[in-house]
């Protein structure tokens, strides 16, 4: 209890010993009350100047323009400073500029890694390289980011909520004034309790991602061979009271189509494989769960493939079972390049009957054309 | 090759099978006392699209000249520039595959243009819209094993011995499959052609050596 | 009066029909029964398609396009050799909603916009089918490279 409610906080190395979830959301806390004041007050301000100018009380000389000044930077204040604490939740502030050299010299010592230029539809990697590990040679960025939804969550609590300062002002200054606006007023209460809902929301996904915290995952090398072997290392940050943590190697196909006037998109497992699973573990702010497991990517794997419409994707995804949130999955693309077993075909021995040896060719009568 | 991929089951590889007393030329004369304004009407999956390219030949022969627009989900809006719509005169037949997306200042402007023009105007649509109606198209189990035959039929090339109208007992799929995914599908025959891709899919797989 | 279709043929030398990635593909193809006149220009690709739930996507390896003008005489008829390289990728697949087909394919383009086409299918690379009943594959040597994880059960 001591350590959540902590004004000052010691570092101690790479860890600190105040907690991070409490950080965040006090953080967003503060900006998003500086917010509610700056919007509020200003709000009282132009619409007592606009309704019923009181020249005693607001002149419109250099003390109004003032507040009126400082009322605006509270809200712009309120709003980016939320706005950058929920952009802010899911990264590292971890010094990555001695493992980004070491990254470049591993790449420089390797000239024979394929170039994505000579293997068309093969994604490029070069998005999943340009980040370099602490453990192992990079890390890989996840699949998907959670920022667009608090971002579009976070815009929206603020113009809601804003609009509201604005009307909630107008409707109580029509009581004061005894000429009460009742279709407004009637108007404020559904509109408020979205605001509550809006702000209680936001709140919410901001406890998730920062409880949670960030899934960060590092790979020995990139891109993937099949036949080779490659080490893994998770960490999972936050604070919070695993029951299960497991790590996937997947194959997914994805097919679009559009059909009429829907668009459908189907995705297939092809191929999963468990690296590792652990179970019923605490995990702590200053101490996140580290794990590093080796696999062999299939020698006969299909190659990651990217059309217009259609794609074999790989990736490594993890699984997380934890109590009082509700379960995650996090996945991480990968590039799968073309192996040896699959590029080349194997002679067949003579004697072998196969369905695959060709038939003799013979000419071929054409097909009626369009 | 699978019957049921999307090269052979798309609008336009597939011809729209007909219930008995209807034909692409009877619905090209409707529409034609209509004023050549009709709408198409249907749930999801029905067959809308396929009628529709089973229609343009009629329509062709008919001495009308498609105009076609197609609006995918988020298309709310047509491009009627001058360039467009400058060619396009009394025998011109306009067509809208997903009408009901169009918002209500796209779907004035169109249907504006195409009255002083006097150009024709058919659309596609999941319910009701300001169109009057030219067809209803309803899915139903026999229109569904009729169009699961003709593709099974076609991939074997076997399409000139084949009565479309009397559905085959295929070696791979039968009709209780075709039931059946009819029914998880709730008579959606668009997805039940998927869902017979991956029965297919199994079926043979399991059938190639080694 | 009979008129015969034209007669396309389309070979792949060394009748093999499965390639390994960088391998040449070299190709014949000749046209008969009909009037050199009549045609107006011959293309030959090599290409792969895909195939399954999806739209259909193509990707063409290698294009050549003729006119009468490019042929001897003029006549496009005689047969004609074309090889290229193939790429490393995308390799042949069969999965389970998505295939990749490779494919030579012949046009044939005609006066009075007659068109006659022709393919020969081939096989690029060794990929297996995808297994269409996906289960937890054995994990090998998928396991913790650290023995000395401390906290609960590991697999």
């Amino acid at each position: 209890m001591a350590r959540l409610f902590r004004l000052l906080e010691k570092k101690r190395g790479a860890r600190r010993t105040g907690s991070n979830l409490v950080g965040s959301l006090g953080e967003a806390l503060f900006c998003g009350g500086l917010f509610l004041l700056g919007a509020l007050s200003l709000s009282s301000v132009v619409a007592a100047n606009l309704r019923h100018p009181e020249p005693e009380a607001y002149s419109l000389g250099f003390g109004f323009w003032l507040t009126i000044l400082v009322l605006s930077s509270f809200v712009i204040t309120g709003a980016s400073g939320l706005m950058w604490t929920v952009f802010r939740i899911g990264t590292s502030a971890e010094r990555r500029t001695v493992m980004a050299q070491q990254a470049a010299r591993l790449d420089l010592l390797n000239p024979a890694a394929p170039q994505p230029r000579d293997y068309p539809n093969v994604p490029s990697h070069e998005g999943l390289i340009n980040s370099p590990g602490t453990e192992l040679a990079y890390r890989l960025p996840p699949a998907q980011s959670p920022g667009w939804r608090l971002l579009a969550t976070t815009v929206f609590a603020l113009v809601w909520n804003g609009v509201g300062c604005v009307l909630m002002v107008w409707a109580i200054k029509s009581h004061l004034l005894g000429r009460p606006e009742w279709f407004l007023t009637v108007f404020l209460a559904p509109y408020l309790c979205v605001s509550a809902w809006s702000i209680h929301y936001l709140l919410r996904l901001i406890w998730v991602h920062t409880g949670m915290g960030p899934t960060t995952l590092e790979i020995s090398d990139h891109p993937l061979l099949p036949g080779h072997e490659y080490q893994v290392t998770l960490l999972q940050h936050g604070h919070i009271t695993v029951r299960s943590l497991q790590l996937w190697l997947l194959c997914e196909e994805e097919a679009t189509y559009h059909q009429g006037t829907d668009i459908r998109t189907e995705l297939r497992v092809v191929y999963q494989q468990r690296l590792f699973q652990q179970t019923d573990f605490e995990i702590e702010p200053s101490q996140p769960f580290q794990q590093t497991a080796t696999f062999t990517m299939p020698a006969t794997a299909m190659h990651s493939f990217q059309s217009a419409h259609n794609a074999v994707h790989w990736k490594l995804l993890v699984k997380g079972t934890v109590a009082g949130w509700p379960d995650f999955e996090r996945a991480f693309a990968l590039v799968v390049y073309p192996g040896q077993a699959t590029s080349q075909i194997s002679p067949l021995p003579s004697a072998l009957t196969d369905s695959r040896r060709p038939r003799s060719e013979a000419p071929t009568r054409a097909e009626v054309g369009a | 090759m699978n019957p049921f991929s999307t090269r052979h089951t798309r609008p336009g590889a597939l011809e729209y099978l007909f219930p008995e007393g209807e034909s692409a030329e009877g619905l090209v004369a409707r529409l034609q006392r209509q004023n050549w304004w009709g709408a198409i009407l249907g749930p999801h999956g029905a067959g809308k699209s396929t009628l529709l390219h089973t229609l343009l030949p009629a329509l062709e022969a008919a001495g009308r000249e498609a105009a076609w627009f197609t609006l995918h989900p988020q298309e709310h809006s047509l491009p009627l520039g001058r360039e467009t719509v400058g060619q396009w005169d009394r025998s011109t037949q306009v067509i809208v595959d997903g009408y009901e997306q169009l918002g209500w200042w796209p779907r004035w402007r169109l249907k504006s243009l195409c009255r002083r023009i006097g150009c024709g105007l058919l659309v596609t649509a999941h319910g009701a819209v300001d169109i009057p109606t030219l067809y209803h198209v309803q899915p139903s189990l026999q229109i569904a094993e009729q169009v699961v035959a003709r593709l099974l039929a076609e991939a074997s090339g076997d399409l000139a011995a084949e009565d479309a109208n009397q559905p085959r007992r295929a070696t791979v799929i039968h009709a209780a499959d075709v039931a059946a995914a009819f029914e998880r599908q709730q008579g959606n025959v668009r997805e039940t052609l998927f869902e017979l891709h991956d029965v297919y899919r199994r079926r043979t797989a399991a059938r190639e050596p080694g | 009066m009979i008129q015969m279709e034209p007669l396309l043929s389309l070979c792949l030398a060394g009748s093999k029909r499965q390639f390994s990635a960088g391998d040449e593909l070299v190709c014949e193809y000749q046209i008969d029964a009909v009037d050199p006149n009549e045609i107006q220009a011959v293309e030959a690709s090599v290409l792969w398609y895909t195939e399954g739930k999806g739209e259909e996507d193509l990707g063409v390896h290698f294009f050549e396009r003729r006119l009468p003008s490019d042929a001897e005489d003029g006549d496009l008829r005689p047969m004609r050799r074309f090889r290229t390289k193939l790429p490393n990728s995308p390799l042949s697949y069969n999965g389970a909603i998505l295939s990749i087909h490779w494919s030579v394919r012949l046009r044939l383009f005609l006066r009075r916009g007659k068109e006659f086409v022709l393919e020969q299918p081939f096989i690029l690379g060794a990929v297996p089918p995808a297994r269409l009943e996906v289960g937890e594959e054995e994990s090998a040597n998928g396991k913790p490279a650290d023995e000395t994880s401390d906290k609960g059960q590991s697999e």
